[in-house]
């Protein structure tokens, strides 16, 4: 019982590492997402010009 | 560009992280434990390791929003998106690390007490766990039937209701075909507030109050942290029609790309051997396929539309070759980093002895006996017989082309392209008759809402960059002895629904193009592709019964890419 009680205390700290390992991920997956988006909205501007710059210094 | 870590893209195959079933709480053992503490780790290795690659988690949102890999490809040659991402890179195999090395700690038994601090998310981040978790995403979200979501672990879904002995039941159907059942709503926008579900296409914004509900919440975060909560309809508009404007920009992309690669050594075939080898006279790739008397016609239809995806000139030159001698080296699943060699001699595609030559066997029904003295490979370049050739020695152990007759698109597709690289994508409205102890095979338009939905989001966004696609006419209705008798004698047409094309039962066609706009589908028959078939989508769904599809995983393709350079 007491070996029990001592592994669900394991799973209730992994759970609380995990929990806080999961809102930094939401964080950074949105900064990851906004750093391709922002890129995207600059297509959507019609910026295909500097895009082939871009090419051309690849 | 700052390659990624191959072990890192090793794992990168996304997995959920299994909560641990809370019934077993109560007893929970120590092998129970390691099993989750285990699972915990792979989970979190596999998800840091998407967005701690760059190539990766660019192509990864490739996959997500429909645009070319090569067009997202520049975002990281532009001058500080490649920092940034570095950044944020560096930061998740932070978070990761400590993450694991917490976890080890517990499971070794240091940890245990009060005292130990474990993992503390830095200021910043612990203002903004806050911020998204319960702030942003609107506490009275309601899910709309007929719509497609995505929820924050990246699952798209669409939402369909069924009525079942009077009761509503609600389904979840995912890319894969897999289907969830909820008996009641509620449960279903519990879900739906938990994972954030944000709409991607469907009949809702039609609907009224929900636009409200997925309105971005401003003014809520920092600027640098906010979510990128954009109209993602708007967006993808957009994008499709900056491809179509960009379309020079990106064949001239994909030749740098290819350009990199050779710089890197990564292609068995030169350019020119390429051209030599896999063009028809004066005709591309795909012009000039004519299925000869074997009835191969899945295998001839999914090479052709294979040849025609802006990969295929990759995955070919990556991975075959043309030995002095006339014969081939073909690594099977092209681009795959466990191929294995196959060798093709010349007399392997040329015509060879039937071995089935006047013995009656399968898919004659048992009538008439094989009359065909030879067997004869595609008509087509080299290349495409090689191909060919390979698909069929790589299954069965050797050319026997008798044994490769029928089969499936899909199959054929990912014995070339490998599991990994190719991911299966197919619908078929055939449905099994208990009473009768038959299967029917009707035409699309007879599939269920929800499968019809799916269908019309694969023709609306059918993009050859994406998909590789055959399709598959309806079967003859065999209960009548006249179907029995002119499928017998190979006579098996039928017209066209609304239109006077005619079409051969059961038989593979290749998908090559959809115009959204028109809503016009065309598609080649394996018999003779230079000429194309154009149908409306609706002509499209009363002829044909199956698609049988593959989607092309570019992540993958670019992970595998870098371990041939690696191992080169």
């Amino acid at each position: 019982m007491l070996m029990n009680n001592e592994n669900k205390k394991k799973k209730e700290l992994i759970d609380t590492v995990l929990k806080k390992y999961r809102a930094e991920m939401v964080v950074l997956k949105r900064r990851h997402d906004k750093v391709i988006i922002d890129f995207l909205e600059t297509l959507k501007e019609n910026k295909i010009e500097e895009v082939r710059n871009v090419l051309k210094n690849l | 560009m700052k390659s990624p870590d191959t072990p890192i893209l090793s794992r990168v195959e996304e997995k959920k992280i299994t909560n641990f079933p809370e019934r077993e709480l109560a007893d929970i053992s120590d092998a129970k434990i390691k099993q989750y503490a285990n699972a915990i780790l792979a989970g979190i290795d596999n998800e840091s390791g998407v967005y701690a690659a760059t190539e990766q988690g660019v192509a990864e949102s490739a996959k997500n929003i429909n645009v070319s890999q090569e067009i997202l490809g520049l975002a990281l040659a532009e001058n500080g998106v490649a920092e940034k991402l570095s950044e944020i890179q560096a930061q998740v195999i932070g978070a990761a690390t400590v993450a694991k090395a917490a976890i080890a700690r517990i499971m070794s038994g240091v940890t245990i007490g009060k005292s130990d601090n474990i993992v503390e998310p830095a200021p910043a981040l612990q203002a903004n766990e806050e911020n998204v978790s319960d702030g942003v995403f609107p506490a009275n979200f309601e899910v709309q039937t007929g719509a497609r979501y995505r929820a924050n672990n990246g699952v798209l879904r669409t939402i369909s209701r069924e009525t079942e002995n009077g009761k509503d039941r609600y389904y979840e159907t995912f890319e894969t075909g897999e289907k969830n059942v909820y008996l009641n709503k509620e449960k279903l926008d519990e879900m739906a507030r938990k994972e954030e579900w944000k709409i991607e296409s469907g009949n809702v914004i039609a609907s009224g109050d929900l636009k409200e509900t997925v309105e971005p919440t401003k003014g809520t975060t920092e600027k640098d942290h906010a979510a990128p909560r954009w109209d993602l309809l708007e967006l993808t508009e957009a994008l499709k029609k900056e491809k179509e404007h960009g379309a020079p920009l990106i064949r001239e992309a994909q030749e740098r790309r290819n350009k990199i690669f050779e710089g890197r050594g990564v292609f068995q075939m030169s350019k020119e051997d390429f051209d030599q080898h896999f063009s028809k006279g004066s005709f591309a790739v795909h012009e000039g396929l004519k299925q000869q008397n074997v009835r191969n016609c899945c295998a001839v239809a999914a090479i052709h539309a294979f040849s025609q995806s802006p990969s295929f000139e990759l995955m070919v030159r990556t991975s075959m070759r043309r030995l002095p001698d006339g014969s081939w080296e073909v690594r099977l699943p092209l681009l795959d980093k466990d191929a294995r060699v196959i060798t093709i001699a010349p007399n392997e595609i040329q015509s060879q002895k039937n071995p089935g030559f006047l013995k009656k066997h399968g898919g004659m029904e048992g009538i008439m006996p094989d009359f065909r003295r030879t067997l004869d490979p595609v008509k087509a370049s080299e290349g495409i017989r090689v191909l060919e050739a390979a698909y069929i020695k790589g299954k069965f152990g050797q050319v026997n082309r008798l044994s490769a007759e029928f089969g499936s698109g899909y199959d054929v597709l990912l014995q070339l392209g490998g599991k990994e690289n190719f991911l299966e994508y197919s619908l078929k409205s055939s449905v099994y008759i208990e009473k009768e102890g038959k299967w029917e095979h009707p035409g699309l338009n007879t599939l269920s809402e929800s499968n019809e939905l799916f269908l019309n989001h694969f023709l609306e966004t059918f993009d050859p960059d994406v998909y590789i696609a055959t399709v598959n006419t309806k079967h003859l209705d065999m209960s009548k002895l006249s179907n029995k008798i002119r499928e017998a004698f190979g006579l098996s047409t039928y017209k066209g629904s609304g239109t006077n094309k005619m079409f051969v039962a059961r038989h593979a066609y290749s998908l090559t193009a959809v115009d959204k706009q028109t809503k016009i589908v065309t598609i080649a028959n394996p018999w003779d592709t230079t000429k194309p078939i154009t149908l409306t989508f609706q002509q499209f769904k009363e002829t044909f019964n199956t698609v049988s599809a593959v989607r092309i995983h570019h992540a993958k393709l670019l992970e595998n890419m870098n371990v041939i350079h690696h191992e080169e």
